[in-house]
C-alpha cells in the first residue's frame, strides 16, 4: 500500500489501539456514572413515578362517590326510579355495571350546597320535584311521578360525566318503559318503531403504544452513553495535550478514529445493556410489565429486538458524535456542538409518533428518521424487508461518511494553530488533486442514494412523461446526471482532475479486446449464479429467469409496455448509458476514493459489494438473489479496471454485457427459445457454459497480459 | 542523517510561517533550533513530524522522504514535548506498551526495551501507578522514555525543560547526553539559551521563518563578534527589528 498505507495494516495493532481507547474510557469515573449510576437510579425512579401515577388513577377510579340530595324524600324517590330503570336495562350494559357502585347521602344545605359537592367531590347532586299542575299518576301506569329531576355534576371530571350519563340512561330506560306501557294501553296493536339489539365486541389487543415510544427511549440511551466517551476521546486529546503525540504515531488518522469509534460504540452498547437490564428489573419488580406492555410482555424476543435497534443506533450515533466532537478544541466546545445534535435528534423522535409516518423506501433514506421508524416497526412487528434494507444501507453509508469526515478533522493541526475548524473543510484545496478523497467518495455515495430514490419516485409519479420512449430517455438522463454528473460536480468543486478522478487514462488495446470477450461471454455465468442463488430461495425456470434476471427485469417490463420502442433506444438507455455511468461511479470515483484508504483488493471488494447492494435496491423490489451475481460482476469489473489501470475496459465490458443481454431478451422468441429447446432444466446446456468459460478465460488472459498502467499515487 | 531541504509552510491565511529552511543534522549530533516566539520553530518540528504537510520542500531521514513514506518516516522519529500530556487512567507501563504496539515494535523486543528504559530512567517505583497520580518530574521522565520506545533514529525535543525544576532539567541534560552517545539525531528547540549552549553541538537561529544564522558556538562567535548565545540573539534581533529591541533601562540612563 502507498502513502498512509506505507506501513501495512495490522489487526493486532488495531486491536491494541481499540483496547487502549476502551480502557481509558471505562476507567474514567464519569463514564461509570453514565454507565451504571444513571440507569440504576433513573429507571427505579421512573418506575416508582409511573406506579404512583397508575395508583392515583386507580384510586381516583375507585374513589367513593355519592348521589346527594337535600331531603330524605327526594333521595328515596330517586332511588326507586333508579331501581326501576336498572331493571329495564340489559344486565351486561355498561350503564348498569356503573350503577352498582352507587351510594346515597344527604347534605345539609346550611353547610354545603349540591353544586359545591359536585365541584369539589365529584358527587352527583339531585333535585326531585313534583311537576306543578299535574296530579300524581294521572293517566299514567308509572308507579311514580310526574317529577322534574335535576342532575348536577362536574363536567370537567370524566368520571363524574360518565356516572351522570349512566344515571341519565337509567332514568331514560325507566321513562321509555312506562311511556310505552301507557301507549300500549291506549292501542294494544301498536308496535315499537325500533327494536334495538346491541352486540358489544372488542378488537384483539394491538401492540402496546409504549412499544412505539421505545425507539425514542433507546435513542436517548444511546446519546447519553456515547456523548461523554466521544468528547473525551477526541476533544479530550487536545485538552490533556496528548493529541500531538498521538498524531505523531505512524498510524493513519482514520485508523486511530476507527479505534475510538469502536470504543464509543462499545461503551454505548454497554450503556444500552445496562439500561435494558435496569428497565427489565424495574418492570418486573414493580409489576409494570402488564400495565405498560400488555400482552406483548417484556420477553426475550422484545429484548433481542431492542438490542438490535440499540446496535443500529450506536453504530450511527457514535459516528455522528465523533464527527462533531473531532473538530472541537475543548470539552466545552464539544458540548456546545452537541446541544444542537440533541435537539435535532428529538425532532424526528416526535415525528415518528405522528400518524401516517411509516418506513417506506422514501423515508428510509432520511437520516435519523429512518432508524427511528425502523425501530418502531421492529418493535411493533410491522417492518417490511425492502425499506428496512434501504434504511440499513443508508445508515451504514451515513455513518461511514460521518467517520471519514471525522478523520479529516481529527488531529488536524490547523484546528489548533489556525482555529478555522470545519470551515476549512468546505473550502476547495489550493492545489489540483489527482483523485477524490475517501471522505468525498463517501459523501458522493451518501448523496447518491437518497437522490436516486427520490428521482426514481418522481419519475414513477410523473404524469408529464407519457410515452415509453420519453420515459426511457428521462431515465437515461437521470442515470447520466446521478452516476456521472454528481461525482463530476463534487470533484470539480474539490478541484479533482476528472480525467484521473474517474480513472479515464487510455488503456492498452489488449485490455479492451479482453473486455469485449468478457462482455460477450459472461452472461451465461451470471445466469448460472442467479440460478444458484435462487436455488437457496425461490425456485424458477429458465424462461422466467430470462424475464426477471439481471437487468432484464426492467427491460422485460418495458418491452411489454413499450412494444414500439426501437431496440437501439433501449440498448442506449438501459445498456450503454448505465454501463458507462455506473462504471464512472463505482469503478471510477468510488474506486479512487477507496484506494486512498485501503488496498486494491479491499477496494475491489467494497466497490463490488456496494454495486451488488445497489442493484438489489435498484430492482425496486426484493431481488435479493441479485446480490450474488451483481457482486460477482462487480468483482470482475473491479479486477479489469484495476489490472488495466483504466476505467475504459470496465465500461466496454459492462456496456457489452448489458447490451447483449437486452438484445437477447428482445429476440428470445426467435433466438433463445428455439436453441434451448423445451428443456425443463433450470440450468443452461453445459456446452454453452464450456464455450462461455473458454471465451471468458481468453478475455481474462488478454487483460492479464495487457499493460498494467501505474496508478497515480494517492495522498491524503 | 536528517535533511531538511527548502522546507516551507504558508498557511491558508497567507502567513509564511517557515521560509525555505534547509539544514542537516548528523547522527550523534545535537542541533539547537532557536528563535523568538513565532519564529517558526514549532511549525518546522510539526512538518518534520508529519503533523502538517509542507507547502514546498521536503524532509528526509537517511533517504526516506516524509512525503513519500509518511508513516515509515514517523517510525523513525521520537517526540519529547514539555507540554505533552499523558493518559491519566493508564499506567506508564500501559502507555509504553500502547506506543510500542502503535510504532510496530515486535512483541518480543517490546518487553525488554520497556524494562531497560524504565531501569535507565528510574521509573520502577511508579511504572504501575496511574499517570494521574504522578508528579510533574515523573511525568516528564515517562515522556522521555515514551519517545524512545521504538528506538527512533531522530529525537525531537520541543522545549524539553519548560516548567521543570533543577532536578527535572538536569534529567533532561543527562538524557540528551545519553541520546548523543546512542548516536541519535537530536533537534532541540528552546528559549533557554544558556541551556542550549550546554546541550547543543550546533545551532540554527530562526527569525520570521527564515534560518538566519547557523553554526557551532565558535562559528557563531566569529560571525557575530559576540561571546554567548544571549548576546548573539539580542544583536540579531536589534539588527532585524530595531524598534522591538530597545532596552528601556539603557534608554533611561
Amino acid at each position: 500500500m502507498k502513502t498512509n498505507a506505507d506501513v501495512p495494516f495490522n489487526w493486532y495493532q488495531q486491536k491494541q489501539l481499540f483496547l487502549k481507547e476502551l480502557r481509558e474510557t471505562l476507567r474514567d469515573r464519569r463514564t461509570i456514572v453514565t454507565l451504571l449510576a444513571m440507569p440504576l437510579l433513573l429507571y427505579p425512579l421512573l418506575g416508582i413515578g409511573f406506579r404512583f401515577l397508575t395508583n392515583s388513577q386507580l384510586a381516583n377510579d375507585q374513589q367513593e362517590f355519592f348521589i346527594v340530595s337535600q331531603t330524605e324524600e327526594e333521595l328515596t324517590t330517586f332511588q326507586s326510579i333508579l331501581v326501576d330503570g336498572r331493571q329495564r336495562l340489559p344486565d351486561d350494559s355498561t350503564e348498569n355495571l356503573q350503577l352498582d357502585q352507587l351510594k346515597f347521602a344527604l347534605v345539609d344545605p346550611s353547610e354545603v350546597t349540591l353544586m359545591q359537592r359536585a365541584q369539589d367531590w365529584n358527587d352527583i347532586g339531585i333535585r326531585v320535584e313534583k311537576r306543578i299542575g299535574f296530579s300524581s299518576n294521572q293517566n299514567s301506569a308509572a308507579p311514580y311521578g310526574p317529577y322534574e329531576i335535576e342532575l348536577i355534576f362536574n363536567e370537567d371530571s370524566p368520571l363524574s360525566r360518565q356516572r351522570a350519563q349512566s344515571i341519565q340512561a337509567c332514568l331514560q330506560a325507566s321513562q321509555d318503559y312506562w311511556v310505552w306501557d301507557q301507549l300500549q294501553g291506549l292501542n294494544p296493536r301498536l308496535q315499537r318503531p325500533l327494536l334495538i339489539n346491541t352486540t358489544r365486541v372488542r378488537p384483539p389487543p394491538g401492540p402496546s403504544p409504549v412499544l412505539g415510544l421505545l425507539p425514542l427511549v433507546l435513542l436517548m440511551m444511546t446519546v447519553t452513553g456515547g456523548v461523554y466517551p466521544a468528547i473525551d476521546l477526541t476533544a479530550g486529546e487536545r485538552e490533556r495535550n496528548t493529541m500531538e503525540t498521538l498524531m505523531s504515531l505512524p498510524v493513519p488518522a482514520f485508523r486511530l478514529l476507527i479505534a475510538k469509534y469502536g470504543a464509543v460504540v462499545t461503551v454505548t452498547l454497554l450503556t444500552g445493556v445496562m439500561n435494558l437490564m435496569a428497565m427489565g428489573i424495574t418492570l418486573y419488580s414493580l409489576q409494570l410489565v402488564n400495565p405498560l406492555f400488555g400482552e406483548t410482555g417484556f420477553g426475550l424476543s422484545l429484548i433481542a429486538r431492542l438490542f438490535l435497534m440499540l446496535t443500529v443506533f450506536a453504530l450511527f450515533y457514535s459516528a455522528v458524535l465523533l464527527m462533531i466532537t473531532s473538530s472541537a478544541k475543548s470539552f466545552k466546545e464539544a458540548q456546545a456542538y452537541l446541544i444542537p445534535l440533541l435537539l435535532i435528534s428529538l425532532a424526528p423522535g416526535l415525528v415518528i409518533v405522528l400518524p401516517g409516518w411509516n418506513l417506506t423506501v422514501a423515508t428510509a433514506v432520511i437520516p435519523l428518521v429512518n432508524i427511528l421508524l425502523l425501530g418502531r416497526e421492529l418493535m411493533e412487528g410491522s417492518a417490511t424487508p425492502l425499506p428496512a434494507l434501504v434504511a440499513g444501507i443508508a445508515t451504514v453509508l451515513y455513518a461511514a461518511t460521518a467517520l471519514s469526515l471525522a478523520a479529516k478533522t481529527f488531529g488536524d493541526d490547523s484546528l489548533a494553530s489556525e482555529g478555522q475548524g470545519i470551515r476549512e473543510l468546505l473550502q476547495p484545496p489550493q492545489e489540483k488533486q489527482s483523485s477524490p478523497s475517501f471522505a468525498l467518495a463517501m459523501m458522493g455515495l451518501a448523496i447518491l442514494v437518497p437522490l436516486y430514490f427520490w428521482a426514481s419516485g418522481f419519475l414513477g409519479a410523473a404524469t408529464w412523461v407519457q410515452s415509453a420512449a420519453a420515459r426511457l430517455i428521462v431515465s437515461g438522463m437521470l442515470t447520466l446526471l446521478l452516476f456521472a454528473g454528481l461525482p463530476a460536480l463534487l470533484m470539480m468543486v474539490r478541484r479533482v482532475s476528472l480525467n484521473t478522478g474517474f480513472r479515464l487514462q487510455p488503456p492498452g488495446w489488449l485490455s479492451v479486446a479482453g473486455a469485449v470477450l468478457l462482455g460477450i461471454s459472461v452472461w451465461p455465468l451470471v445466469f448460472e449464479a442467479v440460478i444458484y442463488s435462487r436455488s437457496w430461495g425461490l425456485g424458477t425456470d429458465l424462461q422466467e429467469l430470462l424475464k426477471e434476471g439481471e437487468i432484464a427485469t426492467k427491460a422485460q417490463t418495458l418491452l411489454e409496455q413499450f412494444q414500439r420502442v426501437p431496440l437501439w433506444l433501449i440498448i442506449v438507455t438501459l445498456g450503454i448509458i448505465p454501463g458507462i455511468c455506473e462504471e464512472c461511479f463505482f469503478r471510477g470515483f468510488l474506486f479512487s476514493g477507496l484506494r486512498k484508504l485501503v488496498s486494491p483488493s479491499i477496494t475491489i471488494l467494497v466497490a463490488a459489494i456496494l454495486f451488488g447492494l445497489f442493484h438489489v435496491v435498484m430492482a425496486g423490489g426484493l431481488a435479493v438473489d441479485r446480490v450474488l451475481p451483481s457482486t460477482l460482476l462487480g468483482l470482475l469489473l473491479g479486477w479489469i479496471s484495476y489490472r488495466s489501470g483504466s476505467l475504459i475496459p470496465a465500461i466496454v465490458m459492462h456496456a457489452t454485457h448489458n447490451s447483449l443481454l437486452l438484445s437477447m431478451v428482445n429476440y428470445r422468441e426467435q433466438f433463445l427459445v428455439p436453441m434451448l429447446g423445451d428443456t425443463k432444466s433450470n440450468h443452461l446446456p453445459i456446452s454453452w457454459l464450456i464455450v462461455a468459460v473458454l471465451i471468458a478465460a481468453t478475455g481474462a488472459i488478454l487483460i492479464g497480459l495487457g499493460r498494467k498502467k501505474t496508478e497515480p499515487s494517492a495522498h491524503k | 542523517m536528517l535533511i531538511l531541504e527548502e522546507l516551507t509552510k504558508r498557511f491558508s491565511s497567507g502567513l509564511l510561517a517557515v521560509d525555505r529552511v534547509s539544514l542537516q543534522v548528523q547522527a550523534g549530533e545535537v542541533y539547537g533550533l532557536l528563535g523568538p516566539n513565532g519564529a517558526g520553530k514549532t511549525t518546522t518540528l510539526r512538518m518534520v513530524l508529519g503533523l502538517i504537510p509542507p507547502t514546498s520542500g521536503q524532509a528526509s531521514i537517511d533517504g526516506l522522504s516524509v512525503a513519500k513514506h509518511p508513516m515509515l518516516f514517523k517510525r523513525n522519529i521520537g517526540l519529547v514535548s514539555a507540554s505533552a500530556g499523558l493518559y491519566p487512567w493508564h499506567t506508564p507501563r500501559e502507555i509504553f506498551h500502547y506506543f510500542a504496539d502503535a510504532f510496530g515494535v515486535a512483541p518480543d523486543v517490546k518487553f525488554d526495551r520497556i524494562n531497560h528504559l524504565a531501569d535507565v530512567m528510574e521509573l520502577d517505583s511508579f511504572i504501575d501507578q496511574r499517570c494521574a497520580t504522578l508528579s510533574t518530574g515523573q511525568k516528564q521522565r515517562v515522556n522521555l522514555v515514551r519517545a524512545l520506545i521504538h528506538d527512533p533514529a531522530v529525537v525531537l525535543l520541543d522545549e524539553p525543560t519548560l516548567g521543570l525544576d533543577v532536578v527535572g532539567a538536569s534529567t533532561v541534560f543527562n538524557y540528551v547526553q545519553w541520546l548523543r552517545q546512542m548516536q541519535k539525531v537530536v533537534i532541540v528547540t528552546t528559549h533557554q539559551l544558556d541551556e542550549a549552549e550546554r546541550l547543543c553541538d550546533r545551532f540554527g537561529l530562526l527569525h520570521r521563518g527564515k534560518l538566519v544564522l547557523e553554526g557551532t558556538l565558535d562559528q557563531l562567535r566569529q560571525q557575530t563578534g559576540c561571546s554567548g548565545l544571549v548576546e548573539i540573539f539580542l544583536q540579531l534581533l536589534r539588527h532585524m527589528e530595531p524598534q522591538l529591541t530597545t532596552d528601556p533601562l539603557r534608554e533611561s540612563r
